[in-house]
């Protein structure tokens, strides 16, 4: 029992973790890009900011602090569930009144929201990061082409 | 093995979120991209922390995506118990699994706070 304890622990803190990782690149990114204020940097902060969002949405379903029933098709595996695998039962009409507890209205929105974000974010991300690496190569590039006339000046 | 095959759920949800951590990967090579295309600049020890760390980060989410999709796959089999000179029991891939979480979330932390240091640097106009 205390292995599990602690095997769940280890996992939990790593999801922790995740989540400070996520949004210290977003803050690395907006020092990033108000040290130097070019479109790109601008690009790569709100792309990890969708990112951050979207890890925050999932960390908080993976810590438990948010509980989600909602998945697409849920209503369609509902009615599978009562009308089909449970016909033999007799409901009573009290039952049937009360009908089946969906899950809350905001729970659609986050579930989407949550890949949506995480989808959007990491791509574009990517992206951002690519450029700016490929950014850094040619700024380096350039500086070693100046560096022999330099010399030749003095 | 086909029973292996089998058990692994290839639903369209399972197949959303396998691809989610995907491109999670995919960020995590780019930031290792990213950190060797500014590593050679001399005195730069943060460039070298963030590509250092985006890279632990890639490898172990790497092998927690292949260890996810295994036990998958497992789930619809009988767990092992520890059984000594059998192997390893689904108890010990479950503690792997939850100290390569734990390492992997440490080094995404490492790179972002790298990444902090990197705009400080680009800020001061310190040495890089």
């Amino acid at each position: 029992m205390t292995e599990v304890l602690a095997v769940a622990k280890l996992a939990e803190t790593g999801a922790q973790l995740t989540l400070l990782g996520g949004w210290a690149l977003v803050f690395g990114a907006l020092r990033m890009w108000s040290a130097r204020r070019t479109g790109l940097r601008l690009f790569l902060a709100i792309s990890l900011l969708a990112f951050a969002l979207g890890l925050t949405a999932q960390s908080l379903v993976r810590l438990n602090a948010v509980e989600l029933n909602y998945y697409p098709g849920w209503k369609a595996d509902m009615d599978q569930i009562l009308g089909e695998d449970h016909a033999e039962f007799e409901y009573s009409e009290d039952d049937l009144a009360i009908g089946p507890v969906g899950p809350r209205e905001w729970e659609g929105p986050y579930w989407w929201g949550q890949r949506l974000g995480l989808f959007l974010g990491s791509l574009a991300a990517t992206g951002g990061f690519l450029l700016m690496g490929r950014e850094a190569l040619a700024e380096k590039s350039g500086s070693r082409s100046n560096k022999p006339e330099g010399k030749g000046e003095r | 093995m086909s029973e292996l095959a089998l058990a692994i759920d290839l639903s369209g949800l399972a197949n959303l979120d396998r691809f989610l951590e995907v491109l999670f990967l995919v960020l995590l090579g780019a930031m290792v991209f990213y950190g060797l295309c500014r590593c050679r600049r001399k005195g730069a020890p943060w460039v070298l922390v963030f590509s250092g760390s985006s890279l632990v980060g890639f490898v172990l989410q790497g092998a927690l995506f292949l260890g996810r999709a295994g036990r998958t796959g497992l789930r619809g089999l009988e767990e092992a118990h520890e059984t000594p000179g059998v192997g390893p029991s689904a108890e010990t891939w479950s503690s792997l699994h939850a100290l390569g979480e734990l390492l992997a979330g440490a080094s995404f932390l490492l790179a972002g706070i790298a990444l902090i240091y990197l705009g400080w640097l680009g800020r001061t106009g310190a040495p890089k």
